[in-house]
C-alpha cells in the first residue's frame, strides 16, 4: 500500500503539470471553438458553426492542400533517406561518429535561426543566386522564393534538410537493435543483402520506423516556424499551412473561437491519423 | 503488445495536443467566469487584477509601462529621451519602456493583452481600439491638446489621441538614372508610364519594391498611391458605404488601379526578384541603383535627410484620375482601461504632446512626422522632405480606408488580407476574383467582430 503511494506521488508532479498546461487548455480549446470570440471581450454561443465554417474556407483548404504537400514529400523523403543514411552510419568507426554528428547537427541548431540563414542564402540577391552569378551561371538564378513552385520546394528542402538527421537517428536506434545472428543466420541460407534487408532488417525495425513516421507526421502537419520566417505564407496564400492560418485567424482577424475550431480538427486528423498507423504497423511487428 | 499500442496512442495524444493547447489558455477564470457574468471588460478586468497584485508585489505604485516600436528612423534614443525627460519632471512616477519585437505589432500588443501584461501607454492604438474596453477615455483637458479634426470616437467616447500625422505615398528616384536617360519628374499618369517604359528600353529596372520578407511593401505603396486617391476622389465616404453595405470593394475603380498595376508588373517594370525581399531589402537595392524608382512614404524622405543623401529625388506619384489628392494617416495612442495609474498616464501624454515640445519634435523629426496639436509644432526639414511636402501643396489629403480609425474602421484582419491578395496579383492572380475575394473577407471579419 505504502509503495502505491509513493508511486501517486512520483507521478503527481508530473500529472499535475500536464493537466494544468496541456489537458486543460486543450478543453479550453474545445470550449473556444463553440463560441464567436475575439479573446478579449464577452463569449457568445454559436454550437457548431465555428465547424461549419471551417468546410467552406476556401483560405483554409488552400493551407490544408499546402501542408499536404510538405507533409507528404517530407515524410517520404526523410524517413526513406534517414533509413539510407543510418544503415551507412551503423558502423561503430570514427568516421561515422563525424558522421552521425554531422547529420544531427541541423536538429540541434534553432529552426528560427536556420529559417534567417536559408532566407539570406535563397533571397534574390541572396548567397545562392550571387554564386550562381559568380560562377558564369546567371541563367540559373531564380526568385526562389518569390515564386509559388520554388517557394514551396525550397521550404520542403529546408524541412527535410533540418529534420533528416533526427529520422536517422531514429532508425540507427532502431537497426542497433537487430541481433547480428540473424544477418548471420541469412547468410548461412544463402540470402544476399536485399534478402537481408527484406526478411532482417526491416522486419525488425518496425517499431523504430512506427515511430519515424508518426513524428515526421505530426512534425509537418504542425509546420508553422519555416513558413512563417522564410516566406510568412506567402507569395499571396502559396505557403500558407494550417498552422499558420490558425496563428493568422486567431491573433490578426481576432477570430479565436474560429481558430480554435481549425485546431480542433486539425488534432482529430492528426489523432486519426496517428491511431491508424500506429494499428496497422503494430500489426506488422515481429520479435527477434 | 497492447500495452505498447497504448503506450504509443497516449503519447501521441500527448504530442498532438501540444498544438491544440496553445489556442487554450491557462487563464480559465478570466476568460470563461467573467464572459459570463460581465460585459465588454471582463477580460481586460481579470488583466487589471493581475497587474494588481503585480503592482502591489513590486510596491510601486507610480511606474507606467510604455508600449513602443523602434525603427531605423524611430531610434530606441527618441523614446529614451521622452522618458528621461518626463521622470526628470515627474520624479515620482517611473517609466518602463516595452518594445514592441517582430513586424506583427498588432498581433505583439494582443499577446500582451491576453497575457495581462498589456502596456499602460501604447503606441498604434488605433488597431486595438476598435474593441471594447482596451482604452480609457481621454480627458478633455488631453483632448484639448489635440487639432480637433485629428481626434476620433469610438461609440461616442474619445479612447485614444492622435499622435502625429504622416504622408504617403510619393515616388523617390534615383537622380543619376533620370539624368542619364534625360527624364523629368512626371506630372500625369501618362508621363509616369513613359517614364517606366523609357528606364526599362534602356536596360534598367524602372521600380522597386518589397515582397515575402514584409508583405505589405509589395502592394500598399502603390495601392495607396492610386487606389485609396481614386476610390476616395470618387467616392468620399467610401468607408461608410462599406461598413454600411451601400458600397463594394469590387467596383470598377478598384479593378482599374488593380490591372493598371498588374500590367506595370507584366510589362517587367518591376524588379524581378521583389518579392523574395523585405522592405529594407529593398530600400538598401533601391539606393544601390538596382531599380530607379521607389514608391515609399515620407519616412524614406526623413531618413534620405538624415543621411544627408542628396542623390535621391521625390515626386508624387500621378493619379491614375489626375485628381490632386494625398494620402495622410494619423496615428494614435491609447491609455490601458487597466492602468492603475491614469492620472500619471495621462500626465505623461500631456508632457510630451502640451508641456514640452522639444520632446515632440524630436520625435516627428526622425521620422519625418507632422503634429497632431492645436498649436503646431514644427522642425527644419531637409531637402527632400522640404520636397516631398512641396509636391503636394494645396493637393486634397484623405485618410488611408484600411487604417482609418473610429466607427467605420476597417475589421482586424483585412489590411494583411489585402497585403496578400496584392502579392497575389503581382504574382499573376485574376484582378477580379481577387477584389471580388476582399468584399467575401471583409464581411466574414465584420461579422467576427
Amino acid at each position: 500500500m505504502k509503495k502505491k503511494k509513493m508511486s501517486f506521488g512520483f507521478a503527481a508532479p508530473a500529472f499535475v503539470i500536464y493537466t494544468v498546461l496541456l489537458v486543460i487548455p486543450i478543453l479550453m480549446a474545445f470550449y473556444f471553438s463553440l463560441n464567436k470570440w475575439n479573446g478579449f471581450n464577452e463569449m457568445t454561443f454559436i454550437g457548431l458553426n465555428n465547424y461549419l465554417n471551417v468546410f467552406k474556407d476556401s483560405r483554409l483548404g488552400n493551407a490544408v492542400g499546402n501542408t499536404a504537400v510538405i507533409s507528404i514529400v517530407v515524410v517520404l523523403v526523410v524517413n526513406v533517406l534517414g533509413l539510407g543514411l543510418a544503415m551507412l552510419v551503423n558502423k561503430a568507426s570514427a568516421k561515422s561518429n563525424i558522421f552521425r554528428t554531422v547529420f544531427f547537427i541541423p536538429f540541434v541548431l534553432s529552426t528560427v535561426a536556420i529559417s534567417f540563414v536559408w532566407k539570406s542564402i535563397l533571397s534574390y540577391n541572396g548567397v545562392l543566386n550571387s554564386m550562381l552569378t559568380a560562377l558564369g551561371q546567371s541563367g540559373l538564378v531564380g526568385n526562389w522564393l518569390g515564386k509559388q513552385g520554388p517557394a514551396i520546394v525550397c521550404i520542403i528542402l529546408v524541412e527535410i534538410w533540418r529534420t533528416l538527421g533526427y529520422h536517422m537517428m531514429l532508425y540507427l536506434a532502431a537497426l542497433q537493435t537487430v541481433p547480428q545472428e540473424l544477418y548471420e543466420a541469412c547468410t548461412v541460407d544463402g540470402g544476399n543483402r536485399w534478402d537481408k534487408f527484406r526478411n532482417v532488417t526491416l522486419p525488425l525495425i518496425i517499431p523504430g520506423m512506427s515511430v519515424s513516421i508518426l513524428m515526421s507526421i505530426i512534425n509537418e502537419l504542425r509546420m508553422y516556424d519555416v513558413v512563417k520566417i522564410m516566406t510568412d505564407g506567402g507569395p499571396g496564400y502559396d505557403t500558407e499551412t494550417v498552422v499558420y492560418n490558425i496563428v493568422s485567424q486567431g491573433f490578426s482577424n481576432n477570430m479565436v473561437g474560429y481558430s480554435s475550431a481549425i485546431s480542433v480538427v486539425l488534432f482529430l486528423v492528426i489523432g486519426a491519423i496517428s491511431i491508424f498507423i500506429v494499428t496497422k504497423m503494430s500489426g506488422k511487428e515481429v520479435e527477434a | 503488445m497492447k500495452k505498447r499500442k497504448l503506450t504509443a496512442l497516449a503519447l501521441t495524444v500527448c504530442m498532438v495536443g501540444g498544438m491544440v493547447a496553445g489556442c487554450g489558455s491557462t487563464d480559465a477564470k478570466g476568460t470563461t467566469d467573467t464572459a459570463a457574468d460581465t460585459k465588454d471588460t471582463a477580460a481586460t478586468e481579470t488583466a487589471a487584477e493581475d497587474k494588481d497584485t503585480t503592482d502591489k508585489a513590486s510596491g510601486d505604485a507610480a511606474t507606467l509601462t510604455f508600449g513602443v516600436f523602434e525603427t531605423d528612423n524611430i531610434t530606441a534614443e527618441i523614446w529614451q529621451n521622452m522618458i528621461d525627460g518626463f521622470e526628470k519632471e515627474n520624479p515620482d512616477i517611473k517609466v518602463e519602456k516595452v518594445l514592441a519585437t517582430g513586424d506583427d505589432r498588432q498581433a505583439f500588443w494582443k499577446t500582451m493583452l491576453s497575457s495581462g501584461s498589456f502596456p499602460d501607454i501604447v503606441v498604434e492604438a488605433q488597431k486595438l481600439a476598435t474593441m471594447d474596453g482596451i482604452f480609457a477615455e481621454v480627458p478633455q483637458d488631453i483632448q484639448d491638446l489635440f487639432d480637433p479634426a485629428t481626434l476620433c470616437q469610438y461609440d461616442g467616447k474619445c479612447i485614444t489621441v492622435p499622435s502625429f500625422r504622416q504622408y504617403k505615398m510619393q515616388c523617390y528616384y534615383n537622380k543619376e538614372i533620370f539624368k542619364e536617360l534625360n527624364l523629368e519628374e512626371p506630372t500625369t499618369w501618362d508621363e509616369f508610364q513613359n517614364v517606366c517604359k523609357t528606364i526599362k528600353d534602356a536596360g534598367k529596372t524602372p521600380l522597386m519594391c518589397g515582397g515575402t520578407g514584409d508583405i505589405w511593401a509589395t502592394g500598399e505603396p502603390f495601392w495607396i498611391a492610386e487606389g485609396d486617391t481614386s476610390l476616395l476622389s470618387k467616392y468620399p465616404d467610401f468607408n461608410k458605404d462599406l461598413s454600411e453595405g451601400n458600397q463594394k470593394w469590387n467596383n470598377e475603380t478598384t479593378v482599374d488601379v488593380l490591372t493598371k498595376w498588374q500590367d506595370m508588373v507584366n510589362a517587367g517594370y518591376y524588379y524581378e526578384g521583389a518579392m523574395s525581399l523585405s522592405y529594407s531589402q529593398a530600400a538598401e537595392e533601391f539606393k544601390k541603383g538596382t531599380a530607379a524608382m521607389m514608391i515609399d512614404g515620407s519616412w524614406q524622405a526623413a531618413g534620405l535627410d538624415g543621411e544627408k543623401n542628396e542623390d535621391f529625388g521625390v515626386f508624387a506619384v500621378p493619379t491614375i484620375d489626375g485628381s490632386k489628392t494625398t494620402v495622410a494617416d494619423c496615428s494614435y495612442w491609447g491609455v490601458s482601461e487597466t492602468c492603475k495609474n491614469k492620472d500619471a498616464a495621462f500626465k505623461f501624454i500631456k508632457y510630451v504632446y502640451g508641456d514640452n515640445t522639444d520632446v515632440y519634435k524630436a520625435y516627428l523629426q526622425s521620422d519625418g512626422l507632422y503634429s497632431t496639436t492645436k498649436e503646431p509644432v514644427t522642425y527644419e526639414q531637409g531637402p527632400v522632405t522640404t520636397k516631398f511636402i512641396d509636391n503636394i501643396k494645396d493637393w486634397d489629403t484623405v485618410q488611408e480606408i484600411i487604417v482609418l480609425p473610429g466607427e467605420y474602421a476597417a475589421p482586424s484582419g483585412m489590411q494583411s488580407f489585402m497585403d496578400k491578395s496584392f502579392q497575389n496579383i503581382f504574382n499573376g492572380g485574376d484582378v477580379q476574383s481577387e477584389v471580388e475575394s476582399w468584399d467575401t473577407e471583409y464581411q466574414r471579419l465584420k461579422d467576427a467582430e
